[in-house]
C-alpha cells in the first residue's frame, strides 16, 4: 500500500470509528453534581524523566533512503525494538502500530496504544507544539525545576522560586490544587508578585481527595488507639482555642487546626454525594488497574477536584507521571506509560467518560517533560538525554470551539536539518520555541492578561519562525 | 528521674524529650491528657465518662471541679508498669507510651520553637 493511501484509509477509519469524547459511559449516570467550572482550568501533567514524545508521534515511514521518514526509522529502530538494517520491519511497525495523520506539511503517526489521543486529534482538540525548549543542561532535576517554575533562567540552585501554576492561581485570585503525593514546584506562588520568591499561599494539597480531612474515628472505633488520640486532640484544641492568648506564637497552629478541620469537613460533605465512578476506581484498584496506580489515583483526585472546582476556586491543577528515562529497552519501558495516559479506557479517556461535556469544555491539559531525547537510539535499545521536545496542549478549547476545527502542529515536526547532525555524537532536537511563550498563551486563555503576569519575560524568549500561537486556544 | 515510673514524671520526661521547652508549655491540659494515656491506656474523656467521649475540658474546670481534680491526681500518681513481671502489662505500658507520644507530637508546641 502506498503511504498516502494508507494515511487516507486510517484517517477515514478513525473518523468512522470515533466514539464520543465525553460522557460515553454516562449520560444518565453523569447527570451528576459536577457543575461546570466558572473559569477555564489548566491541568499540567509533568512527565518527569525526559519522555521521547517523538516515539509517540513519529514520522510516517518513507521508503526513500534520503527522506526523513526513512532516516528516522533507521536511527531509531532499536528504540522501537527493531533491527536497524531491516526497512521492511520498520514499515510493518509503522503500519501495524501507528495511525497516520498530516499536519503542518508533515505526515506523522500517533501510537495505536494512544487511542484516546487519536480520537482527540481527530476531534480537533490537540495542538502539538514542536521543538519546544526549557532547560538545556540535560539534567533531570534542573530541567524539571525550569519546567515547573516556567523560568528558563533558573539555575539548579534556584529551588526557592515560584511556579507558573502558583503564579497563575494568584493572578486569578484562586488556587492551584496539587494532586500528587508531594506538591511540585509548579504549585508555589510568588510573594508580593516577585517571581523569584515562593509561598504556598495559593496551594491546596489534594494528594488523596477522599482522605483530606483530619482523622476522625468511624463509629465503633472511638475507643481504639487512633480514635482515642484523635478525640483527645480535638477536645484539647477546642479548649486551647478558648484559652490561648491571641498574641501567642503558637496561636496560628491552634487556629490552623480549626481551619483544617472545617475545610476537611466541607470537602467530605461535598464529596459524600459524589460517589467514585467504578471505571475511575478501577484505574487504581482491582484486577485491571493502570500500570501506574499512582496516576490512577491522581485521575480520581482530578475528577473530585473538578467537582470542587468552584468551591475551592481552582484555576490550575498539578499532576505528574514519572519514569520516562528510557536509556535502555525503550519500547517496553515507555509504551505502557503512554497507554496509561492516552489509551482507550485508560487514564484520560476514562476521566473524559466520567465528566459532562460542559466540564470538559473548561479543561486544558498541558503535557510535557523536562527535555526530549536524542535523535538516535543508543546501543541498549534506548535513547539518551536530549533537549528539545514536543509539548502537547489537549482539550475541547484547543483550536477553538468551531465545528470544523482541526488539530494543529506548531513548528516543524521533523526539521530536515536534523539529518545533517545524525553523525554527531549526541544529536538532539534543536529547541526553537521557549516554553515560556507557549505557557503564557495557555495562561492568557485561563485568565486574560495572565500571560504577562505569570511569565514576565516571555516576550524576550525565542519562538520558531512561522509559529503564531494566537489560535492555540479559545 | 521518673520516681520509679510515676505517671506524672514519665509524662514530663516524654514532653521534655519531644518538645524540650523545660516544661514551660506543659500545662494542665497537656498534663491531663498525657497522664490519662499513661495511667490507663485510655483517653481522658473516657476515664471521666465513657458515655460522653467528645466532651471538651477547660483548664478552669479541670482545676476547680473536685471530682476531676481528684481523678487527675490519682492518674498522676499511678505507676507505669514498665517493670511489671507480667508481659502483657509491660506491653500495655509500651502501648500507653505510644499514645502519649502521639498526642504530644500533635500539640502546637512541636511545630515551632520559641527564643530562636
Amino acid at each position: 500500500m502506498r503511504r498516502r493511501d494508507f494515511l487516507k484509509l486510517t484517517l477515514a477509519s478513525g473518523v468512522a470509528g470515533l466514539s464520543p469524547l465525553t460522557g460515553r459511559r454516562a449520560e444518565a449516570a453523569i447527570a451528576n453534581s459536577i457543575a461546570p467550572p466558572r473559569q477555564p482550568i489548566v491541568v499540567f501533567i509533568h512527565l518527569a524523566g525526559g519522555p521521547d514524545l517523538r516515539y509517540l508521534l513519529p514520522p510516517a515511514f518513507d521508503s526513500d533512503p534520503a527522506s526523513y521518514g526513512y532516516r528516522y526509522w533507521q536511527v531509531k529502530a532499536a528504540a522501537h525494538g527493531l533491527d536497524p538494517v531491516d526497512p521492511a520491519a520498520w514499515e510493518q511497525r509503522w503500519i501495524n502500530d501507528y495511525r497516520g495523520y498530516a499536519a503542518n506539511g508533515a505526515d506523522f503517526g500517533i501510537l495505536n496504544r494512544a487511542g484516546w489521543l487519536q480520537n482527540m486529534w481527530e476531534a480537533g482538540n490537540v495542538a502539538l507544539v514542536n521543538n519546544v525548549i526549557g532547560g538545556v543542561s540535560r539534567n533531570h532535576a534542573h530541567c524539571q525545576l525550569i519546567l515547573d517554575q516556567g523560568n528558563v533562567d533558573s539555575s539548579p540552585q534556584d529551588v526557592e522560586r515560584s511556579g507558573w501554576g502558583g503564579r497563575l492561581a494568584q493572578f486569578c485570585g484562586g488556587h492551584v490544587a496539587s494532586l500528587t503525593s508531594t506538591p511540585r514546584n509548579f504549585c508555589f506562588g510568588a510573594v508580593d508578585g516577585q517571581p523569584d520568591s515562593r509561598t504556598d499561599a495559593p496551594l491546596i494539597a489534594i494528594a488523596d481527595s477522599r482522605n483530606i480531612a483530619l482523622y476522625q474515628p468511624a463509629p465503633g472505633d472511638e475507643r481504639k488507639g487512633a480514635g482515642e488520640v484523635a478525640r483527645s486532640l480535638k477536645a484539647y484544641y477546642a479548649a486551647k482555642r478558648q484559652e490561648m492568648a491571641a498574641d501567642s506564637v503558637f496561636r496560628r497552629f491552634v487556629d490552623h487546626e480549626a481551619k483544617a478541620r472545617q475545610f476537611g469537613d466541607q470537602i467530605n460533605a461535598a464529596l459524600a454525594s459524589e460517589p467514585i465512578p467504578p471505571a475511575i476506581e478501577a484505574l487504581y484498584q482491582g484486577d485491571n488497574t493502570l500500570t501506574s496506580t499512582y496516576f490512577g489515583l491522581q485521575i480520581r483526585n482530578l475528577r473530585d477536584s473538578l467537582a470542587l472546582a468552584n468551591t475551592l476556586n481552582l484555576c490550575a491543577l498539578s499532576m505528574e507521571y514519572g519514569g520516562w528515562d528510557s536509556h535502555k529497552g525503550q519500547k517496553d519501558f515507555i509504551e505502557p506509560k503512554l497507554e496509561d495516559l492516552f489509551g482507550l479506557g485508560k487514564g484520560l479517556d476514562t476521566l473524559y467518560q466520567e465528566i459532562p461535556r460542559e466540564v470538559a469544555d473548561k479543561l486544558v491539559f498541558v503535557i510535557a517533560g523536562e527535555f526530549g531525547r536524542q535523535l538516535k537510539a543508543n546501543g541498549a535499545g534506548g535513547c539518551d538525554h536530549g533537549r528539545g521536545n514536543t509539548l502537547l496542549v489537549i482539550g475541547n478549547p484547543v483550536n477553538g470551539f468551531g465545528a470544523d476545527k482541526v488539530s494543529t502542529a506548531y513548528g516543524d515536526m521533523f526539521p530536515l536539518e536534523e539529518l545533517d547532525r545524525l553523525d554527531q555524537k549526541t544529536p538532539d532536537i534543536n529547541g526553537q520555541t521557549s516554553i515560556e511563550p507557549v505557557l503564557a498563551r495557555v495562561c492568557d486563555y485561563v485568565a486574560p492578561g495572565a500571560g504577562n503576569a505569570v511569565f514576565p519575560n516571555h516576550a524576550l524568549r525565542i519562538v520558531e519562525p512561522g509559529v503564531d500561537l494566537d489560535g492555540l486556544l479559545g | 528521674m521518673t520516681n520509679d515510673y510515676q505517671v506524672d514524671k514519665v509524662g514530663e520526661f516524654l514532653w521534655q524529650r519531644f518538645v524540650g521547652d523545660g516544661l514551660k508549655n506543659y500545662g494542665v491540659l497537656e498534663r491531663t491528657y498525657v497522664n490519662a494515656f499513661l495511667a490507663t491506656s485510655d483517653d481522658w474523656a473516657a476515664t471521666v465518662n465513657p458515655d460522653d467521649l467528645d466532651r471538651v475540658f477547660t483548664t478552669a474546670e479541670l482545676t476547680s471541679d473536685p471530682a476531676l481534680a481528684a481523678l487527675r491526681e490519682t492518674q498522676a500518681n499511678a505507676r507505669v508498669a514498665f517493670d511489671d513481671p507480667a508481659d502483657w502489662r509491660r506491653e500495655r505500658a509500651n502501648w500507653s507510651v505510644g499514645l502519649a507520644i502521639n498526642f504530644i507530637s500533635a500539640t502546637p508546641y512541636v511545630f515551632a520553637q520559641e527564643g530562636r
